[in-house]
């Protein structure tokens, strides 16, 4: 092959830098020795040159002031999570066989559900009261209602109602689990430097049919009020320790130490700061500048609003939250920093987290069975006052609320949201009934049939939790558990564990 | 390791890990980048910030699935390009924005310049004129050609590297592209003698 040929064939390759060194160096030779191949050359670098500068310029604009796509995608993100989460704690309950319900059984619940209708709609048939006294039955007899726009009570169909109000006897009496309620700024204090992951797992055993034990348990996972300010105060605490330590001090000393922890987060691990965050203003009652995302300081400042009868406030503070897909405690996030706050109080990194892991959301259940029942007395207030509308939509808002918690990954968050939404269902059964509004009614029905399903599935999730405990588990198995649950929270724990 | 000393493949084993942290490192790092990639394709600003999003998403999604011996960079252009495409599919007519236009209207905001390699106006002057001609031979290319430039040169990728974005192999994207490079310079050089 001549000079020509070989050059022309191989200069795009030798100025992409391609050619071994014998090629390049005949290229090199040929420049060299033919001014047309130098010309050639030339003029493929400078295209070269002017690709390149049009390049850089293109590289160098910076849209930095105008794009943040970060908050957008963290949203995404969650919902994206928060659809996975509830495919993952459907199929949860299929996996440990002794909890999954046999066909029979399946068969059995059912007849029995249609005999309870049957016999319900007999008894309503043959008795001489009338469907008013359904809300009687709630006890909103002294409820005046506005009847303008809705169906005349007395023509509701009445197997929805028996059926919803069968529902409800069945939640009532259907308690997955009691959570303890705890006194944290007043527990004992443990000796810490000697717990280890065996004494933790004891107590889980004992926790299972005694209430005592799970709150000996629950109380384990804080410190007392001197170890957690020493904690708290000292120097060399990371951000974590600090919000993990600050549960036991005072409200106004835990806010100034919280404030200094977020500091640390400063543009960096949104998440950790949001949890922050959330607990610096769980504290202080100022909610500006949260997240976005998290529905639940709408509810929590509309609980306050409602205290302070700004009624109208309240209520745009409760539609605002109902438009948002999720209310979260951050329980994992305050597990994990509780763990981070028990090893610098001394104790085994491995008994910390299984300590944190095996009680996360207590403290978060408490807290949002608070802000559930703020709003169902609030509505409770207006209904009895006569406020039918009023009272109608904060219950519903609670109910909101305990959806949008049935999506946490901690179950005893979920938890809350059950209990808040059997609650608010409860009282929008003899408010629907009351204003006859027959659709609200037949939607009121499926929700607690829904809940109904989850409340099974709670209850199937902590037998399974117990069988789980109760058999051997070794040290690695243990801090598999913990590692888990500090990552995805319990709700997905046999699903990992598969 | 904190998060910024990670390279974008630790920070998607990270990811993979279900550490939302990692994908923020990884927005930071390449918001920019996808934005202006997707506007290349779309030349709509609004529209592009939606899939330089949605790509991240995307990311996210298939966290799980992406192999840690590949690059990270590549991989996430290839999922920019086959969103662009769609939407091109999907939406034939797209606003006239340029990446140009934006650029200069997000400047006019920020008083920010560009930087320039040259130094003296008579070399800037030459550099820009240059920028322009070749821009010029660029919008003459076929749809398919021109995005291989774009890739290899305003997007600074290797061959390897534009195969697993377009999905072909090495060897066909440098065929192809020394073709498009020796069709360019007799482009630029009669562009050039026409001044």
């Amino acid at each position: 092959m001549d000079d020509r040929t070989f050059f022309s064939e191989n200069i795009v390759a030798w100025l992409e830098g391609e050619l071994d060194a014998i090629a390049a160096k005949r290229m090199q030779r040929c420049v060299e020795s033919d001014s047309h191949l130098r010309n050639e050359y030339e003029s493929f670098k400078e295209l070269f040159g002017a690709l390149d500068t049009a390049g850089d310029r293109h590289r160098q604009t910076d849209f930095a002031q105008d794009l943040n796509l970060l908050p957008a995608v963290l949203r995404e993100v969650a919902v994206i999570d928060r659809t996975a989460q509830r495919e993952q704690f459907r199929t949860i309950h299929a996996i440990p066989a002794k909890s999954r319900l046999r066909p029979v059984m399946a068969y059995a619940i059912a007849a029995m559900l249609l005999l309870t209708v049957g016999l319900s709609w007999w008894a309503y048939q043959n008795s001489s009261e009338r469907p008013n006294d359904n809300t009687q039955m709630a006890g909103s007899q002294d409820t005046a209602v506005d009847t303008s726009t809705t169906t005349d009570p007395s023509k509701l169909p009445t197997p929805v109602i028996s059926h919803l109000q069968q529902r409800l006897m069945d939640l009532k009496n259907q308690s997955p689990i009691a959570v303890p309620a705890i006194d944290f700024a007043k527990t004992e204090s443990p000796d810490l430097e000697t717990l280890t992951s065996s004494d933790i797992v004891k107590m889980r055993r004992d926790a299972s049919v005694s209430m005592e034990s799970r709150a000996t348990l629950a109380s384990l996972a804080t410190l007392p009020e001197d170890k957690a300010r020493a904690i708290a105060t000292s120097e060399t605490a990371s951000a974590e320790v600090v919000a993990g330590a600050i549960d036991s001090l005072p409200d106004d000393e835990a806010a100034a130490l919280l404030m200094t922890a977020m500091g640390r987060y400063e543009g960096t691990a949104p998440e950790k700061r949001a949890a922050l965050q959330f607990a610096l203003a769980s504290k202080t009652g100022e909610w500006s500048g949260f997240p976005p995302e998290n529905a639940l300081p709408f509810y929590f400042e509309a609980g306050r609003l409602l205290g302070a009868g700004q009624l109208e406030e309240a209520l745009a503070m409760l539609d605002a939250a109902a438009e948002l897909p999720e209310a979260s405690a951050y329980s994992i996030e305050a597990a994990n920093n509780g763990a981070a706050a028990l090893v610098a109080a001394g104790v085994d990194p491995a008994a910390a987290r299984l300590l944190q892991s095996l009680t996360a959301g207590t403290e978060e259940y408490q807290t949002l069975m608070e802000l559930g029942n703020r709003l169902i007395e609030a509505a409770s207030l207006y209904s009895q006052q006569g406020d039918t509308e009023t009272a109608r939509r904060i219950y519903e808002a609670a109910l909101r609320l305990g959806d949008q918690l049935d999506s946490s990954s901690v179950a005893r968050e979920r938890l809350a949201g059950l209990d808040i939404q059997r609650e608010a269902i409860s009282n929008l059964e003899p408010t629907y009934t009351a204003t006859g509004d027959t659709a609200a009614l037949e939607q009121l029905t499926v929700e607690a049939d829904s809940l109904t399903v989850s409340v099974t599935e709670m209850a199937q999730f902590f037998e399974a939790l117990d069988e789980l405990f109760a058999s051997d588990l070794g040290a690695g198995f243990l801090s598999q558990i913990a590692d888990v649950i500090l990552n995805y929270g319990d709700v997905h724990l046999f699903e990992f564990l598969r | 390791l904190s998060r910024l000393d990670k390279t974008d493949e630790e920070l998607m084993a990270v990811l993979g890990q279900g550490r939302q942290d990692g994908l923020a490192e990884l927005v930071h790092r390449y918001q920019n980048d996808l934005f202006r990639f997707c506007l290349h394709y779309l030349k709509d600003a609004e529209r592009a910030k939606e899939l330089a999003q949605e790509t991240f998403i995307r990311v996210y999604t298939a966290r799980d699935r992406f192999d840690q011996s590949r690059k990270f960079r590549p991989w996430v252009l290839c999922i920019a390009r086959n969103l662009c495409l769609n939407e091109l599919k999907r939406k034939k007519a797209v606003s006239m924005e340029s990446l140009e236009e934006y650029a200069s209207s997000a400047r006019e905001g920020s008083g920010e310049l560009l930087r320039s390699s040259a130094d003296g106006p008579d070399e800037q002057l030459q550099t820009a004129e240059r920028r322009e001609l070749v821009l010029e031979a660029m919008a003459e290319l076929d749809e398919e050609s021109r995005e291989i430039v774009h890739l290899r040169f305003f997007e600074r990728m290797q061959a390897r590297d534009i195969a697993e974005v377009l999905g072909s192999t090495e060897g066909a994207v440098r065929t192809r592209l020394h073709r498009i490079l020796r069709g360019m310079q007799a482009r630029y050089q009669s562009l050039k003698d026409q001044l």
